[in-house]
């Protein structure tokens, strides 16, 4: 059902792509570049104007480097082992839903509501699994069907599985809106979470 | 034609149900009903079927815009657990009347806000219909196919997928169904939450809900 790409071949090249995938999502990597960068110009301006001991040089390299690899670190530790991969792409395929989807987006329309696919890649390690549907505001977000031998929690809305056998899935995403302003400026997503794994957001799609 | 919600429901023992209204719905319930078991596969009652049967009227009250109103009849059937709502039209959504009923029926009764199947209870409902006719699926790739227990291929050729490719894989999105009952076919669609069973026969479209029942909610 699925075709075998590259980087599902190779475990560490698979791990280390998800990690610097979902880590640049993050709002820690958007905070500690810019903060790393300050201190490397600073450490720059500090030794071309002679403005400073060494020491103030050497402590701002170092500022710049942890800075930098410090929430990289603490993020690998704590949402490791990075071992799922999530996509999806609209159900619809008229212009519409594909220009969404091109800005990472689904399109939901007068109807106040649309479908997604969404295809789940584990890892052959993994023998459970409980993928955490969140829904923005006035949006919800549930499958219409759960994958063989799994089970949607409709209270915690959890599709989950403790006994996998097939850990390449995939299952149709319904999102609705109950017709309130989907919020201007607000940029409303449907995040698809790892519940077993610190809550990591393994998937987000923007609703427009 | 009749459309058919369904929805999981939990009723704790001792329950009885109460006429009530809360919000935008009223309810009545108008009786207790024991069915006869048609399907021999039934697992939840050996005797009789208890179903509770009421009837609603809803209408909306927006914050903006104009309200919607509609009313019909509902059944609670506890040994199964299931809720099933039975509208003449797709307008208000079930989906708020479902939310709706899950306010207004006392709290010994918990009702799913979702009805989300595992895929393979709804290919056990397809494979145990006398006969199939148009299914549609979505595969994990590229669009909409229609399959045909008949066909060897799917009826739309640009990507043909075979039914025993689809079976219990492949969501289903749409399926035409047929069901024999003393003698008489029932024409029964379903799609996601509903079913829609083409029959005046009372006696016929419990024979259908009953093997509804046994294929989404038998335990396994």
């Amino acid at each position: 059902m699925y075709n075998e790409s590259f980087w599902e071949k190779y475990k560490i090249t698979r791990s280390s792509w998800l990690f610097f995938k979902q880590y640049s999502d993050t709002t820690l990597f958007k905070l500690s570049s810019p903060l790393s960068s300050v201190f490397w110009i600073s450490s720059a301006v500090v030794n071309g104007l002679n403005l400073g001991t060494p020491l103030i040089f050497w402590v701002l390299i170092l500022l710049a480097v942890v800075s930098y690899l410090g929430p990289a670190t603490y993020y690998f530790i704590q949402y490791s082992p990075f071992n799922v991969r999530v996509e999806w792409d609209p159900i619809e395929d008229n212009a519409m839903d594909v220009r969404a989807k091109h800005r990472g987006r689904l399109f939901l329309g007068n109807s106040n509501e649309s479908r997604a696919r969404v295809r789940v890649y584990f890892d052959e390690s993994v023998d459970e699994y409980a993928l955490k549907l969140h829904a923005d505001g006035p949006l919800s977000a549930y499958p219409k069907d759960s994958p063989p031998a799994s089970n949607f929690d409709g209270d915690e809305n959890i599709l989950e599985n403790y006994n996998v056998d097939n850990r390449k899935f995939y299952f149709i995403l319904k999102v609705e809106s109950d017709g309130q302003d989907l919020g201007f400026g607000l940029d409303p997503s449907i995040k698809i979470k790892d519940h077993l794994n610190g809550e990591q957001t393994l998937l987000k799609i923007g609703i427009s | 034609m009749a459309i058919e919600s369904v929805r999981k429901v939990a009723v704790s023992e001792g329950w009885e149900p109460s006429s009530d209204e809360s919000g935008e719905i009223t309810i009545h319930f108008d009786s207790r009903v024991d069915f006869e078991v048609h399907y021999a596969e039934y697992p939840f009652s050996d005797d009789d079927i208890t179903v509770y049967i009421g009837s609603y009227r809803f209408v909306s009250n927006p914050s903006f815009g104009h309200s919607e109103e509609t009313s019909g009849e509902f059944q609670i059937r506890p040994e199964s657990g299931l809720l099933v709502l039975r509208t003449d039209q797709d307008r208000p959504k079930p989906r708020r009347i479902f939310d709706s009923l899950s306010e207004v029926i006392d709290g010994d009764t918990e009702i799913d806000s979702q009805f989300v199947p595992e895929r393979r209870r709804v290919w056990d409902f397809i494979g145990r219909a006398d006969n199939c006719g148009q299914i549609d699926v979505i595969p994990p790739f590229g669009s909409e196919q229609s399959v045909s227990f008949e066909d060897e291929v799917g009826a739309l050729k640009d990507d043909p997928i075979t039914f025993e490719e689809a079976f219990n894989e492949y969501p289903v999105k749409f399926a035409e169904l047929q069901f024999d009952f003393e003698g008489e076919s029932v024409s029964v669609t379903y799609q996601d939450d509903k079913l829609v069973i083409k029959t005046d026969d009372e006696r016929a479209r419990e024979y259908v809900m009953q093997i509804f029942e046994t294929a989404m909610l038998a335990e396994r």
